[in-house]
């Protein structure tokens, strides 16, 4: 054990750590492996315990990433990431001159990082890790929250917001009304829901939300009130409140 | 008026009158037509089954017929009457006669709407002979006993407005006809909206665990020959299925079960014993039609979420089973279960989807965390 560094692979995947070790053996002179972790959990544990010179760190674990990884540690190795990401959020890793093998990793670009490291030290010290993080979780596809989750006993039923027409609140209830004319409870007050929904929700009532695409047709009615006509299996009619008027005539562009 | 009169003096100096009236049939039955094709749908069936129109024409006629009347004998006493009246009255007579004719006509044709070319045939007959009998009927308070100086020129306004009549009739079908078209077209464009949909659905596959797998494969190759050739097998298994040559919507259950383990197969090489699964299906069910990569998304789901956290060993029930006479396709694991405010992604969306496309209504997709966490989809029947 008398090699100039030390390393540690970390990689949810028993078959891509092998890769790695494998690749690894020709620099048995120079680095040395001390040990591998398969989550970010043990990664963090035995970094901070074995204070290793270089890491090979994966960038999709099941626990966190990568970039998780790093900014809990108070030792600070030299890194270089493994990862399967597309070209499109490679560019933010070249961008801050960070090092990054590509998976299925190849052996001349892994011995290039490798020679890289060996000669200038490492760049990642300078990376900030909390920036990148930023970037990183930017870079995720935004996940486009499209149903609404309602219990029915012990089902779980997803409600997609296309099929829902209206919501009403009834004695300390909310009610959801499908197009095709269902009801179902749902555990979320009027407010919350005009927070968790997408803009075609409408609040047009103290006691209702309305689907702005199943409105059919819209009436004038008095003292400032609309009457609408739902495009549902009901045709349900709603009368909105003298105050929500202006935020619905903006909405609905009258 | 003189008997002696030839038929053409007769036409001549009646040229007035007939071309009031033939502009005034033209008018009207532009006005009757511009009004049917302003009214929409439902509106239009009403306003024709109940004649609303008809019964307004048929009011005021009746009103005109006896200020007619009356009004003849009041009005004698005035030099200008008999000037004034053949025109008025040739006038109002023709609008007033050709308009009662075309809603009787409708009244007692309306159900005969659409029928064959005879039909139609004699309906116009029909017409025919009800716009000489109004014609007459309304001239019967003029003329009285003269009324044969006027009969031979009835027939021929009576053709014209039936002419008139049938082009009227001719635009409206043509305009349904070509509404049908459209209608035919945006079906078809529907179809060919279902199908790119569906080819956007099916080629989603997750990057990533390609490049993971292969990135295992090159792992492997230099430790365990078996298990690299065994995992390149399943792979190559797994691209076949997802690219789908055939362009099938469709697949049988057996066929996406076995898709589904190949896939299991490829994560267990990549995660080893962490990962254990369980595949059943009931018998009878193997050849049940099904969408293509319902079940793949469920699992790689479960694969996602369950190692996540400090889970040691997944494992995964896939099972398949009647529900009655339903299909049950269930993706059961031992992971955390779904959270109180559970936020669907792609996989599920992509599930939902795909059984709108395939078997709308006729599917119920539902979460479970008791007794045990798990997805599940029930089918009707065979499409």
């Amino acid at each position: 054990m008398n090699s100039e560094f030390t390393a540690i692979i970390v990689d949810d995947e028993r078959p891509a750590r092998l890769m790695l070790r494998s690749l690894l053996e020709k620099y048995q002179a120079t680095i040395c492996l001390i040990g591998e972790a398969q989550n970010g959990k043990e990664a963090i544990e035995l970094i901070e315990g074995k204070k290793p010179d270089i890491v090979f760190l994966d960038i999709q674990m099941p626990d966190m990433n990568g970039f998780e990884v790093l900014s809990r540690l108070t030792w600070q190795p030299m890194v270089i990431f493994v990862t399967a990401y597309e070209q499109y959020a490679l560019d933010a890793f070249r961008e801050n001159s960070i090092d990054y093998l590509l998976k299925p990793v190849e052996e001349e670009r892994f011995d290039q990082s490798i020679q890289k490291l060996l000669r200038l030290g490492n760049s990642n010290k300078e990376v900030d890790v909390a920036a990148m993080l930023k970037i990183f979780n930017q870079l995720q596809p935004k996940k486009e929250i499209t149903a609404l989750p309602v219990k029915v006993g012990q089902k779980i039923l997803l409600i997609r917001f296309s099929e829902i027409s209206y919501f009403e609140s009834r004695d300390g209830y909310v009610s959801l009304f499908t197009s095709t004319g269902k009801e179902y409870v749902s555990d979320l007050n009027l407010q919350e829901l005009v927070e968790k929904l997408p803009d075609n929700f409408l609040r047009v009532q103290k006691s209702f939300i309305v689907n702005k695409d199943s409105i059919k047709e819209i009436q004038r009615y008095f003292n400032n009130r609309l009457i609408l006509i739902l495009d549902d299996r009901n045709n349900s009619k709603i009368t909105t409140g003298t105050s929500y008027i202006s935020q619905i005539r903006n909405a609905l562009g009258l | 008026m003189d008997e002696s009169i030839s038929f053409i003096e007769f036409l001549r100096n009646r040229i007035d009158d007939f071309t009031y009236m033939f502009l005034t049939a033209l008018g009207f039955l532009a006005a009757y037509y511009w009004l049917y094709t302003k009214l929409e749908g439902k509106i239009r069936s009403i306003f024709l089954r109940r004649n609303i129109v008809g019964l307004i024409v048929l009011a005021v006629y009746s009103v005109y017929y006896f200020t007619l009347l009356y009004g003849k004998i009041y009005y004698q006493l005035e030099s200008n009457y008999e000037k004034l009246v053949p025109y008025l009255h040739a006038y109002y007579s023709m609008a007033i006669s050709a308009v009662v004719c075309f809603n009787l006509y409708y009244l007692f044709t309306f159900k005969l709407a659409n029928s064959s070319r005879w039909a139609q045939a004699v309906k116009n007959i029909i017409f025919f002979l009800l716009v000489i009998l109004a014609m007459i009927g309304s001239n019967w308070p003029i003329y009285g006993t003269n009324l044969l100086h006027t009969i031979p020129f009835y027939p021929m306004v009576a053709l014209m407005v039936v002419l008139v009549d049938s082009g009227c009739r001719y635009v409206i079908r043509l305009q349904s006809l070509k509404k049908k078209a459209k209608e035919l077209e945006t079906l078809k464009l529907k179809d060919q909206l279902m199908q790119a949909q569906l080819d956007a659905l099916h080629a989603k596959i997750n990057p990533h665990f390609l490049y993971n797998s292969l990135n295992s494969i090159a792992g492997l190759a230099l430790i365990d020959g078996h298990k690299t050739r065994k995992m390149a097998i399943s792979l190559s298994k797994f691209f076949r299925y997802s690219i789908n040559r055939e362009n099938s919507n469709l697949t049988t259950v057996k066929e996406e079960m076995e898709m589904a383990e190949t896939y299991l197969e490829i994560e267990r090489v990549r995660f080893e014993e962490r990962l254990n699964y369980e595949i059943h299906i009931e018998p009878g069910l193997e050849a049940f039609k099904i969408p293509r990569f319902i079940l793949q998304p469920l699992v790689e789901n479960s694969v996602k979420h369950g190692l996540r956290g400090d889970l040691r060993e997944l494992f995964i029930r896939i099972h398949a089973s009647y529900e009655g006479k339903k299909l049950s396709l269930s993706v059961q694991d031992n992971g955390l279960p779904f959270a109180e405010n559970f936020e669907p992604g792609y996989g599920l969306k992509s599930v939902y989807d795909k059984l709108d496309l395939l078997f709308p209504g006729k599917y119920e997709v539902a979460l479970y965390n008791n007794p045990e966490k798990q997805v599940r989809i029930i089918i009707e029947n065979e499409r």
